[in-house]
């Protein structure tokens, strides 16, 4: 299972990509599913098991989170609050 | 008999009146009368390019063309409607747009992406000069080209772009090709789509 970020700029969207990739995680940008928001955007997408971590290391790095959601089939989108 | 009556009217509009007339009437002949012998040269030339036989005869100064639609015609009609349009899309660099190009990137990434999910596929994607990085080891989008790939996307990259940049040997998807196939694809295209 998946989860997925989504930032309100594309500056945090390659900050968070790049620390997230310089801790060695599997992390992918992908277009904000439409199912989500109509907005043109990138998102972040990584293994739902790294959610936890991933917050955390946000957080610690101040790097703002607009909302998250878990894949729950390939158009099922959940979101977390 | 139908007859279309067409003098008086200016150039397309015989042509087009008579198109109409051919995809509303149900019978097999019509008559169309013109007043010009360019107008009478031109709804001739649609009429048979639809596969329809024309007759032509000269009364006074008009030109009465009896148009047969016969079976072809039905059949050129469904031809063209069933026809898929052939969607090619060339991409000349591994970044999108021009700016900054961690943001290029993303924005490619993200582009081909979006190409999965939409519908219809194109029927060929052609990367040429720095776009041939994108179907090479080390690309982020390997995993995103061999989803289009396996939904029927052909996947060319330009040979001597592989060959300028040393990557001849780590094509990971698709085929190399050549200027030719290129050249020919960009022709062939009903449209071309170039982000």
């Amino acid at each position: 299972m998946k989860c997925i970020f989504l930032y309100g700029s594309i500056h945090h969207v390659m900050k968070g990509e790049k620390l997230l990739k310089g801790k060695g995680m599997e992390v992918d940008l992908i277009p904000v599913p439409r199912e989500i928001s109509s907005d043109c955007g990138v998102a972040i997408e990584l293994p739902l098991g790294l959610k936890e971590n991933v917050l955390h290391l946000f957080r610690e790095n101040k790097i703002s989170i607009l909302e998250c959601y878990i894949k729950a089939g390939s158009r099922e989108f959940a979101e977390i609050k | 008999m139908p007859v279309v009556d067409c003098r008086g009217l200016a150039c397309p509009q015989p042509v087009i009146t008579t198109k109409q007339a051919l995809d509303q009437l149900k019978e097999e002949d019509i008559i169309v009368i013109v007043d010009n012998a360019s107008s009478c040269n031109n709804v001739e030339r649609f009429a048979k390019s639809q596969g329809c036989s024309v007759e032509i005869k000269g009364v006074g100064d008009d030109f009465y063309l009896h148009i047969r639609k016969g079976k072809v015609y039905d059949e050129v009609k469904g031809a063209q409607k069933e026809k898929p349009k052939r969607v090619l899309v060339y991409i000349n660099s591994h970044l999108l747009g021009v700016g900054d190009e961690k943001l290029g990137s993303i924005l490619m990434k993200t582009f081909l992406k979006t190409l999965g999910d939409l519908e219809p596929k194109p029927f060929r994607l052609i990367l040429i000069n720095s776009g041939v990085r994108l179907a090479s080891e080390g690309s982020e989008v390997l995993e995103t080209l061999r989803s289009l790939s396996e939904q029927g996307v052909e996947i060319l990259s330009c040979g001597t772009c592989l060959d300028f940049y040393g990557l001849k040997e780590k094509v990971k998807v698709g085929v190399i090709s050549n200027m030719y196939e290129i050249a020919h694809s960009l022709f062939e295209a009903d449209r071309l789509v170039s982000p």
